[in-house]
């Protein structure tokens, strides 16, 4: 397949009435039609068209006219056509096709019509100037498809964007495996191997199989079912594994920020904590020591000169008492009868003065006694006066006024702290990042369910198997050659082996072909001798002169789309169709280095037709020289905005001055 | 000898709202509540009869400063009185007289620390002749 013109009406930004690009290419030396364009200006659209004119829904894997199909094509319609009630919208493209020998000039129109509401779909084919009928419309597009199924396209149409994502997601052997599996056709064997096997469950053939084939069958179903059930089972493991993997690393990051954000703050909350409680401390042992003092001696301290007026009156009464005990045991008349011997019985008068300042010695007072204590009480009382008057008012007072400012000190830290705790921001980091440990919690005891459960299925399908291997082996030597049963089996199992063959045998052809072009376009440094791809997990590996594996991981994101190139670049080959090579914004990541080996050795490996799409930034002039002599074509597009559409003009950002092509 | 002392209604309010502030048990409180009323020279007049107020036993309340509360109470007197006199009828009626000024002192402190600071700023300095029978 050659693509030859396309036309665009009123697609995307391309307004009116069409612009037309000649694809037509000149051999294998000048196989290259450039369209240069700035971001924006319509070159993905041109690579669209082409997908949608030759495929239709079944570019997205849709049915024809299904409503999401049609929603897709309305976003590609040109909106100031929307906007000014166009009814005709059209992508047309010319191809060539070679057909038993000989070649055909197919052009395939694929027009809208917009209503208010609802878009209807139109599709003819002329073949060399003849409308196809519609019947044969139908039948090209199932060969179209067959020849070239839409995926098989989609790997010739190199979309920049979607490369540079095959490699980052690391998909790589899954892109392989699906590329290898159409390119080499073994997706014909496959298919065959599905049609036995629903022609062996067909009721008529069924119902001829003896009940132990039949058991077979049945067995194989279910063999099969639970390995289904198993690859679900190890999909939804994975990407539950995976969300694992993105909860904790996820609850990491907000624990990780909880400590930046709070963590400080946890920690100056902390030693504010520790802080209070200190004071706190300090002033209840300072106050648990006057308490003592408080509620004992205090009161009496505060009734001191009422408790010395009692000392006082009790010493008082305690000379009365003397006194009286003195006027008791020595009686005036004892004490004349003891002074008499001394004096004369006439000095009467003398005696009495005597005893009487004697007596007066002792208490002067008249007093009235109110306390009569013993000498034992006086003592008690003396000694609380005594502890009374040693109680120092001013050690207390300073302990008080301590205390007071203390208690100051404590409130300003707990106000602080109680800011701290009431700040909204750190409270929503915590509750989340419990939630999130609360989910992995669940997904992972989710996991070990799964585990348990898949352990069970591993059994199942181990006794199947060998149910089923038995039972075959049974059947097998019960019957001869010849049964329908038999055949289909062998069928199946050949057609299995060669298909495993074909791709061992092509993957090898893949394995030197992509070595050579990696050979030739990376720089030296990175010098790839050898490739290998596992022909059943289709993961790919690379080596070093010295037999070194080098780890794929390492390898930049240039490196990376180089290495898919040139490997979908060697399936190409390998499979030896005729397809042309679309490059869309391809070069963007690459170095100048790369970029002059891709212009220089791969492109012009690249068979009849590559078209590319690149901004003038991808190939500038220095690139533009490089890659001219094979150009055939040349088109600068560009999206005017006052007029509200694309303009065409036919040359390369104006870089060609130098140089004259054929158009 | 009656040894229990039956407060009046008010005295019993006054004690508990007190001790809640003050985290001081009502016999303390009761202690400071009739040095309050000594500390003040009027004699004592009233007699207390309303009894339903809290019930406090004598050990309690004077615990090992009985004999310096009747010394206090009999100086205050300036007589002798009798230890039925003395408890419960004269301690109640400085109770009841010394839980007002109590109550009054700590409402113009506003709090327990203030109200002790104002204690211990009124206690007189210690002079020599204080130094009785030294």
């Amino acid at each position: 397949m050659k693509f030859n013109r396309l036309v665009l009406k009123n697609i995307g930004a391309y307004y009116g009435n069409g612009e037309s690009f000649d694809l037509k290419t000149i051999g294998i030396e000048r196989n290259v039609v450039l369209i240069g364009g700035k971001n924006g200006s319509g070159k993905t659209t041109i690579l669209d068209s082409l997908r949608i004119v030759l495929f239709g829904s079944f570019t997205y894997g849709l049915k024809p006219d299904s409503a999401l199909y049609l929603d897709k094509i309305e976003a590609k319609l040109n909106s100031i056509a929307k906007k000014e009630n166009h009814t005709s919208y059209q992508v047309i493209l010319d191809l060539e096709m070679v057909e038993n020998l000989k070649r055909n000039q197919y052009t395939l129109n694929r027009s809208w019509t917009k209503n208010k509401k609802t878009i209807k779909e139109s599709f003819s084919v002329f073949k060399n100037g003849q409308q196809l009928k519609e019947k044969d419309v139908e039948l090209f597009q199932t060969k179209l498809r067959d020849e070239t199924p839409p995926q098989l396209l989609d790997f010739c149409l190199f979309d920049g964007e979607k490369i540079s994502q095959v490699v980052s997601r690391e998909t790589l052997a899954e892109y392989l495996r699906q590329t290898a599996k159409v390119m080499f056709n073994v997706d014909l064997f496959e298919n065959l191997e599905a049609d036995l096997d629903t022609y062996l469950k067909q009721e008529k053939v069924f119902s001829n199989l003896s009940l132990e084939e039949k058991k077979l069958v049945e067995i194989e179903q279910e063999k099969n079912d639970l390995l289904m059930k198993k690859n679900g089972f190890i999909i939804e493991f994975e990407s539950v594994e995976k969300e694992i993997d993105e909860k904790t690393s996820l609850y990491n990051d907000l624990e990780r920020q909880f400590h930046v954000n709070g963590g400080l703050e946890k920690k100056e909350r902390d030693l504010l904590v520790k802080k209070m409680s200190d004071i706190d401390n300090r002033r209840l042992s300072m106050m648990e020591k006057n308490r003592e003092n408080l509620i004992s001696i205090f009161p009496f301290v505060m009734s001191r000169a009422l408790l010395k007026n009692v000392l006082v009156q009790m010493s008082k009464e305690a000379k009365a008492d003397l006194k009286n005990e003195f006027i008791n045991t020595i009686p005036q008349d004892t004490f004349k009868n003891v002074l008499g011997v001394l004096l004369d019985k006439n000095d009467d008068d003398i005696v009495s003065e005597i005893y009487m300042k004697l007596t007066g010695l002792m208490s002067s007072d008249e007093i009235m006694p109110i306390h009569k204590a013993s000498a034992i009480q006086r003592a008690e009382v003396m000694s609380f006066f005594k502890q009374a008057c040693e109680f120092s008012p001013k050690e207390m007072l300073n302990d008080f006024r301590g205390n007071t400012q203390l208690i100051k000190e404590v409130q300003v830290i707990r106000k602080q702290i109680e800011e701290n705790d009431a700040s909204s921001d750190l409270k929503e980091l915590l509750d989340k990042t419990q939630q999130i440990q609360n989910e992995i919690t669940t997904i992972q005891f989710k996991k070990e369910q799964m585990i348990v459960l898949s352990k069970e299925l591993d059994e199942n399908i181990h006794l199947k198997e060998k149910e089923y291997e038995d039972l075959k082996a049974k059947v097998i030597r019960s019957k001869k050659m010849g049964h329908v049963f038999e055949i289909a089996t062998k069928v199946s199992e050949v057609s299995r082996l060669f298909r495993s063959m074909q791709m061992k045998k092509k993957l090898q052809q893949v394995e030197l072909e992509t070595a050579r072009m990696l050979q030739i376009v990376y720089r030296k440094e990175l010098f790839v001798t050898r490739v290998k791809i596992h022909p059943e997990t289709f993961e790919l590996r690379i080596f070093d002169p010295n037999q070194e594996e080098i780890n794929i991981e390492i390898l930049s994101a240039g490196e990376k789309q180089i290495l898919l190139l040139s490997t979908v670049w060697a399936m190409a080959m390998c499979s030896k169709r005729r397809l042309p090579f679309v490059f869309d914004t391809l070069l963007g990541r690459l170095d100048q280095t790369h970029k002059k080996a891709i212009m220089e050795q791969f492109i012009p490996r690249c068979g009849e037709q590559v078209i590319i799409l690149s901004t003038d930034s991808e190939i500038n002039h220095e690139q533009f020289e490089q890659i001219s002599k094979k150009v055939s074509h040349l088109y600068t597009i560009d999206f005017n905005s006052d007029l509200g559409r694309v303009q065409v003009s036919n040359n390369y950002f104006g870089m060609e001055s130098n140089y004259e092509f054929s158009s | 000898m009656n040894f229990r002392l039956n407060t009046s209604k008010a005295t019993a309010e006054r004690l508990k709202n007190l001790q809640a502030s003050t985290r001081l048990t009502p016999n303390i409180l009761a202690r400071y509540a009739v040095i309050l009323s000594l500390k003040e020279p009027q004699p004592i007049l009233m007699t207390v009869k309303d009894k339903s107020g809290l019930e406090l036993p004598r050990n309690v309340l004077t615990g090992p400063y009985d004999y310096l509360f009747k010394v206090l109470i009999a100086q205050h007197e300036n007589r002798e009185i009798t230890d039925e006199e003395y408890f419960p009828g004269l301690f109640n009626n400085h109770l009841e007289r010394g839980s007002i000024l109590l109550q009054n002192e700590y409402n113009y402190a506003g709090n327990y620390e203030k109200m002790i600071t104002n204690f211990l700023l009124k206690v007189p300095e210690v002079e020599n002749d204080d130094l009785f029978g030294q």
